[in-house]
């Protein structure tokens, strides 16, 4: 595919590139999405990748939601016909010329991605607990805690000091624990639907798992029947699940952190 | 569950407010900008000693509650090890009340590595 006639870029007036994502050459590539602030966005091709762009004079980006809603509908519009590689919100390179030279130094790493996500989505599963009900239930059904608690009336000012150390050391160790197995056999159930996952436990003391799963697209209801019947498992728990998204999670190219740096 | 933002999100309505909070609490993934001017520079400095007096109070701590846990360690220790740390979180307090720092600002990010603390 010629991605030459797709390209309606206004030479000369902006210098700089606002990127959205790395696409796979393959399919009808459609442009018709406008990107941040109503700009036209084209594709800088190499070999069979590309550069999806837009003209923008500014070096940063206001982080506004029309902004970011923009950049998003651009990569999904794309998504529905060809592998992409999102960029991060806010990646601007200056110039055209500094855009070909990263598609070309990390040429083989944008196609090993690429081949990576193809056919598949990103879904996310966030879960919350209520850590003061675990508490109260560890501490009501934990012999060394409950002992500690009973016996710290009677110790000096120091003693007691340490003691209640211990047991709040006790308390979280238990805690953690017990969101460990949770968050494990969720994970177990969940990675079983899913090519590749990346999680994060105890986010917060509310949030015990925040994960993204990388689903083919012929998988999504297989994932959703499973997080559904989790849930049902597991009624005391607070369950949000997203998706699906473009694979912003599983791209391993450190070539975006490098970007504003990249010297010909 | 509730649909909501063209049917990709996925949430029980009673716990729509509860995911609201957290992710409104949790840090943000934008870069974030550097504010150096002369007049927090003393307080950087401050915070950045401050953090790393905590770090290792902290850790001092932890070490003495294992041996405790462990029973390592003898009645008069438990009772001396107790009065210094007391006396050290005092003072901890009183040098963050100095300096105007909250708990929260006493921590550091390492990137990928997450927070010190």
């Amino acid at each position: 595919m010629d991605c030459s006639e797709s390209r309606k870029r206004v030479s000369g007036s902006a210098p700089h590139k606002y990127m959205y994502g790395i696409i796979l050459r393959e399919g009808k590539i459609d442009f018709a999405a406008k990107g941040v602030y109503g700009s036209d966005v084209y594709c800088l091709p190499h070999c069979e990748i590309g550069a999806i762009i837009s003209d923008i004079s500014d070096l940063e980006l206001e982080i506004a939601e029309e902004n970011i809603l923009a950049q998003e509908r651009v990569v999904e519009a794309m998504m529905e016909n060809a592998p992409i590689l999102p960029m991060r919100f806010g990646t601007i390179v200056d110039g055209e010329e500094k855009v070909l030279a990263m598609l070309k130094n990390y040429y083989h790493d944008f196609v090993e991605n690429l081949q990576r996500v193809r056919g598949k989505v990103e879904l996310g599963v966030k879960i919350l607990w209520e850590p003061i009900a675990v508490r109260e239930e560890i501490i009501h059904l934990n012999h060394k805690i409950k002992t500690i608690r009973q016996t710290l009336e009677k110790l000096s000012p120091s003693k007691r000091y340490l003691q209640e150390k211990l047991e709040g050391h006790l308390i979280e160790t238990a805690t953690q624990g017990r969101a460990d197995a949770l968050v494990t056999n969720i994970h177990a159930r969940l990675k079983r639907c899913a090519e590749d996952s990346c999680l994060r436990k105890m986010v917060s003391p509310k949030m015990i798992l925040n994960a993204s799963y990388l689903v083919l697209r012929e998988r999504v209801d297989d994932f959703r029947k499973e997080f559904q019947s989790v849930r049902k498992q597991h009624r005391r728990l607070a369950f949000l699940y997203s998706g699906p998204w473009p694979p912003y999670s599983f791209i391993t190219v450190k070539a975006q952190e490098k970007i504003l740096s990249v010297e010909e | 569950m509730r649909k909501m933002m063209d049917n990709r999100i996925y949430v029980d309505r009673k716990h729509e407010d509860d995911f609201i909070q957290e992710l409104k609490s949790s840090p943000s993934p934008l870069p974030q900008k550097v504010n150096a001017n002369p007049e927090n520079v003393e307080r950087g400095l401050a915070k950045l000693v401050l953090t790393l007096i905590e770090l290792v109070r902290r850790l001092m701590e932890k070490q003495a509650i294992r041996r405790i846990e462990a029973g390592s360690l003898k009645d008069e220790e438990i009772e001396r090890m107790g009065e210094t740390f007391m006396k050290l979180e005092r003072k901890m307090e009183e040098l963050k009340r100095e300096f105007g720092l909250e708990d929260e600002d006493l921590n550091l990010n390492l990137g990928p590595l997450g927070d010190l603390m």
